[in-house]
């Protein structure tokens, strides 16, 4: 039946006219009820200026009448004592007129003066810009509704003038209420004469512009004002796209004049920021296909399109349609330029701390996209932002440069951490999304409704599928009366367009980061700025490391994706993880290799207390990697990294070592923590020896052994030298410095060899049993009991220093000879392996 | 005229019309139910008795002499099908009877003796138009335009030779199955017709809305086709999701299965109506019940749609 009557209905063209009738009905009732809202809620927000200002000026108001009605209480006492001390006769008759008059006077008078301020202000000012700047001066909210109390009062009061002139009684009640509006007048022109002051600086007038501009997105929002209708969509562009032209043009105003290029733009551009901050988030619930959007048209390729349309075309001699898709970047695109050119000019002018403030809202911004999902935009950012500060800091410098500018290496910095801030921010985000996030997303959404899929609280990279899955839902209601496609169907099909988006971000993370952090090494090594080489590469370093922290999420999030994969043959990308965590191996032994020649370039050039202490962070860093590539048997790492960090150990001695002047005891004290270094690098070469047994890989220890022997046979390290470091390592007061460090290696070097098996034997003279380990090696063998109280200097002095000549006589301090030890063992094994045999 | 004891005519020539001409004319059917009426039609039984399940087969289970008969009469439906192969036969036979269902909702034979061969009977398929049941006989009355083609302004045939079958009643049953048809028809055309001739003249300023007129015409033929599950041929996911365009097409593969067993319950009852006493039985092929266990599978995700589709598929 009801088919019937569609049928009957739709072959008449009566019935399109009728509905197409009524559909432009409801959009004029719609037009004119949004117009009816509008002007509402401007007259509310009058309202409420109008509150803030009374409230401003409340207090004096108060202070005022007071006054006044104490004059008039006192009045009747005091007036007839004047009059009898000093012979005053107080005019009763034309008072009123007399006051009414002066009161609207003063009316007319403010009138007058506020626009004379205001004429000033733009003659100075406005004189010549655009019109649309002109009428963002007009259009101020707070002089607009001064303008209109003044004439209130002025024409109030010159009616009532011309009642009593025309033979009327006073009118009492009047009096008050001039006086009301009189003291308002009065003391709302002083604040807003001051405030016209503010008013030669064109960014204070950019308030009203982000106001339209939120008002016009949050039209475009699922459940705004005839949200999905597309004139009012394509409305809420226009007016959106006039306010940015006009933000554009105004921040031009502002970059062109010195005095206001600083600060004022600044806060204009943070304000910027803040507006695509909570923009960002809102685009959640702005359909994807909304005309909010601007429309970008993309022209097919010919031999890519179907038979029908190429044939189509061909025959009416015209092109392919080209097709429509929505740029949701436009507003950033008009935007973030002006932050760039903010941020230039700043650098250019030396003003850091209004680039550091600036900094600070681009890295929530970032962060944010972050949250988004949307890392390959904040990725673009960051590159965008990288070569706009890349003219200034990167000046190419003849020799390498002692003294980097300490704020240009903040700056630096600043942009070093942002990738940083992007991957703590997205692995925050993953983090919180357990494997029911999807499910719990899903079964909140009422797939009749229109605006459900937006506040389901699904990411904006997944509305699109959303949109696409929700007509064919509501087709299977009305075909069916309820939804057919399974919840683990819609699941999966949402759980693949995640998958696909993390794939990108992923990449983002290894080939994005990786190729912004090269850039940033190989730009300052160029253009010989060693110092920012090193935060560059400080910054690297940590990046990885975090993404090493980060991974465990990333997989727990992939791993929640790819679980019940139920439909056959949807596309399905491979796991992007996996390649994340080899590219970061990869580039992490890359950034030791240039930690550790740049830890010698910085050893070199003296450092400022200001700057960061990049040498000592990588030969520290360099050593801890040296130490796990042993225990790995990572021959290729020890020998790329061996040589550096001995020169580079060496020169950090040379620079902490003490200075001849001075107590013999702060001597001392200074000479113990300068030989640190050393006793770590005669440590770790003492590991050399143990690994190299260990893995039975003489390469191990190649490396580290060819310097010493260099370093001493040409007496750069004299043996007495050395056997001095050690004996001081000794100490009876307190633990040498960096001992800790060394302590802890001795735990890991502990914990490598308690891998090693052993065997139960019994003790020598008890029937006790101990367990020794199964290696071939007696130092070894040693070191896989951890009570046996030596570490690597021991083996160090053990296996090379000792077997030198002229090492007869050094006095180590207490250190007791390994050597012995390791014969004493190697003579305990054997006999009890021929007991055992 | 007299008829046999046996409930066949005793000459060898069918007195009904088998069609009328002057109802015959071209574009009596839209696109869209000659669509449905195809569809319905194939893959009843798998064609030509070719099936890809190991399981399948057909058995006419009778003595020699009867079961001679039953393949003489399947024959008759079979314009295809090799006598000796009961599969073949008997796929050709069902699909070709529910051809005839497909038409109108229900399929008229009327029984013939073969007074050429061995007397046995054959099934005469004729139009069930203008066909009127009373009195325990069948009247066939004939347009006037036809008349004088056909020599006769109406037929009388006996309740007892005639084989009539109609959709079953779980499918609608003839009269729901005929209002399918027209609701189908209905919206056979792209455009109304006001609109199509506005275009033929060039004349595109108009209020139609097509969007919204394709939307309503395609959610419309989809309830009205709902009970069994028809695509309207559309495999472009333009309106529903891959899934529910599975579901549906399991759904029309059980209707189809209903539409067999009950053709197929049906011959059997008329054979031994006619005194042949065999039993026809079809092994390998899903059943309704079958195919609505792998649809409650499918919707708790239990098995995958390759799975589902060789269980309900019956090639």
């Amino acid at each position: 039946m009801r088919s019937a009557l569609f049928h009957v209905f739709t072959e008449k063209r009566a019935f399109w006219r009728v509905r197409s009738f009524s559909s432009r009905v409801r959009f004029l009732y719609s037009r004119g009820m949004f117009g009816v809202k509008h002007r509402v809620r401007e007259s509310g927000k009058r309202a409420r200026l109008l509150l803030v200002l009374l409230n401003l000026v409340l207090w004096q108001i108060a202070v005022a009448l007071a006054v006044a009605i104490g004059f008039q209480w006192t009045d009747p006492y005091v007036a007839p004592r004047i009059e009898a001390w000093f012979g005053f006769n107080i005019p009763a008759g034309e008072e009123y007129g007399t006051l009414v008059a002066t009161i609207a006077g003063v009316g007319g008078v403010f009138i007058g003066l506020y626009y004379a301020a205001i004429s000033a202000t733009a003659g100075a000012t406005y004189a010549r810009v655009s019109n649309n700047i002109r009428d963002l001066l007009a259009q101020d909210l707070v002089g607009n509704m001064y303008m209109r109390c003044l004439a209130h009062l002025t024409s109030l009061g010159v009616f009532l003038l011309s009642f009593h002139a025309l033979g009327l009684k006073p009118v009492i009640l009047a009096v008050p209420w001039l006086l009301l509006c009189a003291g308002f007048s009065i003391f709302a022109f002083v604040r807003l004469g001051s405030r016209a002051f503010n008013l030669f600086d064109p960014t204070n007038l950019s308030e009203p512009l982000f106001e339209q501009l939120r008002e016009c997105y949050g039209r475009a929002q699922s459940g705004g004002y005839r949200w999905s209708d597309r004139s009012f969509q394509n409305h809420s562009h226009e007016v959106a796209q006039t306010a940015i032209d006009t933000l554009a043009t105004l921040s031009d105003i502002t970059a062109k004049q010195p005095h206001l290029n600083g600060r004022p733009f600044a806060d204009l551009c943070k304000g910027l920021l803040a507006f695509l901050i909570a923009y960002e988030k809102a685009k959640r619930s702005i359909p994807t296909d909304s005309l909010w959007y601007e429309k970008r048209y993309i022209y097919p390729d010919w031999y890519r399109t179907g038979d029908t349309q190429t044939s189509t075309a061909h025959q009416t001699s015209t092109m392919l349609q080209p097709q429509s898709t929505s740029d949701s970047r436009w507003i950033e695109t008009a935007i973030l330029p002006i932050v760039q050119s903010c941020l230039e000019i700043n650098i250019r002018e030396n003003r850091y701390r209004i680039v550091y403030g600036l900094f600070r809202y681009i890295d929530l911004y970032v962060r944010c996209l972050a949250e988004e999902h949307q890392v390959e935009f904040a990725f673009s950012l960051m590159r965008d932002i990288s070569a706009s500060c890349e003219k200034f800091i990167f000046v190419k410098k003849e020799g390498i440069d002692d003294h980097e500018s300490l704020e240009h290496l903040r700056i630096y910095d600043r942009l070093a951490s942002m990738p940083i801030s992007t991957l703590v921010a997205y692995g925050g985000t993953v983090e919180s999304c357990g494997r029911d996030t999807i499910p719990r997303r899903i079964r909140r959404i009422e797939w009749k409704s229109e605006k459900s899929v937006y506040s389901a609280g699904f990411p904006k990279h997944l509305l699109e599928h959303l949109e696409w899955l929700r007509p064919r839902i509501g087709f299977e209601c009305e075909v069916e009366g309820r939804v057919i496609s399974p919840p683990w169907y819609l699941q999966e099909l949402i759980a693949q367009a995640e998958a696909e988006h993390f794939t990108t971000v992923i990449s983002c993370f290894h080939n994005e980061a990786r190729e912004l952090y090269e850039r940033w090494s190989e730009t300052a090594t160029s253009s010989k700025h060693s110092w920012l080489v090193a935060a560059a590469l400080s910054r690297e370093w940590e990046y990885w490391h975090k993404v090493g922290h980060w991974s465990n999420a990333l997989i727990q999030f992939w791993n929640n994706l790819n679980a019940e994969r139920r439909i056959e043959g949807l596309p399905w990308p491979s796991s992007s993880t996996d390649k994340l965590i080899q590219k970061k191996e990869q580039r992490e032994k890359n950034i030791l290799k240039l930690m550790s020649s740049e830890s010698l370039l910085l050893s070199l050039t003296p450092r400022p207390k200001s700057h960061p202490d990049f040498a000592g962070q990588f030969l520290h860093t360099v050593g801890e990697a040296l130490l796990a590539a042993m225990c790995e048997n990572d021959c290729n790492t020890v020998e790329m990294l061996s040589e550096s960090y001995f020169y580079a150990n060496t020169l950090q001695y040379e620079r902490q070592k003490p200075k001849k002047e001075g107590p013999i005891s702060h001597i001392e004290h200074d000479f113990k923590v300068a030989v640190a270094p050393l006793l770590d690098l005669m440590d770790i070469s003492g590991y050399a020896f143990l690994m190299s047994a260990y893995h039975d890989a003489p390469q191990l220890k190649r490396p580290i052994l060819k310097e010493w022997d260099s370093a001493i046979g040409q007496n750069r390290l004299p043996l007495k030298f050395l056997a001095a470091a050690v004996y001081f390592s000794k100490s009876d007061w307190g633990a040498p410095h960096r001992s800790m460090n060394r302590r802890r290696w001795r735990g890991t070097i502990a914990e490598q060899l308690g891998d090693i098996e052993k065997q139960g034997v019994l003790a020598g003279n008890s029937m006790a049993s101990e367990t020794v380990a199964k290696h071939e090696n007696p130092l070894v063998r040693i070191f896989a009991d951890d009570t046996n109280g030596y570490d690597g200097i021991d083996i160090f002095l053990a296996k090379d220093i000792r077997r030198r000549e002229g090492s007869e006589d050094l006095d180590f301090n207490r250190r007791r000879d390994l050597e012995e030890a390791i014969k004493r063992e190697d003579e305990r094994y054997k006999g009890k392996q021929n007991d055992g045999g | 005229m007299g008829v046999s004891s046996r409930g066949c005519r005793r000459e060898g020539s069918p007195r009904a019309a088998r069609y009328f001409p002057s109802l015959s004319q071209p574009g009596r059917y839209g696109l869209k139910d000659s669509w449905f009426m195809e569809d319905v039609h194939l893959g009843a039984m798998p064609i030509g008795g070719r099936s890809a399940r190991p399981d399948f087969n057909v058995k006419i289970k009778g003595d020699g002499k009867d079961t001679q008969r039953a393949v003489a009469i399947l024959n008759t439906l079979s314009s295809y099908g090799n006598p000796h192969q009961e599969k073949e036969l008997l796929s050709y036979a069902i699909n070709e009877i529910a051809r005839r269902l497909s038409e109108k909702g229900t399929a008229v034979f009327e029984l013939v003796k073969d007074e050429e061969n061995d007397g046995s009977i054959l099934l005469y398929s004729f139009t069930s138009e203008r066909l009127f049941h009373a009195f325990g006989k069948y009247i066939q009355v004939i347009p006037k335009a036809d008349r004088e083609i056909l020599a006769k302004a109406y037929v009388v045939i006996p309740e007892r030779d005639i084989w009539k079958i109609s959709m079953p009643d779980i499918l609608g049953g003839r009269r729901g199955y005929r209002a399918v048809l027209k609701e189908l028809c209905r919206f056979s055309n792209l455009l109304p017709s006001f609109r199509a001739e506005d275009l033929s003249k060039y004349n595109s300023a108009t209020d139609f809305d097509f969007e919204f007129y394709r939307r309503k015409t395609e959610v419309l033929c989809a309830k009205t086709t709902k009970l069994w599950g028809w695509n309207q041929r559309d495999y472009s996911l333009q309106n529903c999701t891959e899934f529910y365009q599975f579901h549906k097409s399991l759904r029309f593969k059980w209707a189809q299965a209903i539409l067999r067993e009950h053709i197929l319950s049906e011959l059997n009852s008329f054979l031994k109506r006619i005194g042949v006493n065999v039993k026809i039985t079809v092994k390998g092929l899903p059943t309704p019940s079958e195919i609505s266990a792998v649809q409650e599978e499918m919707l708790k995700g239990c098995i995958s749609f390759g799975d589902a589709d060789k269980k309900c598929s019956v090639y």
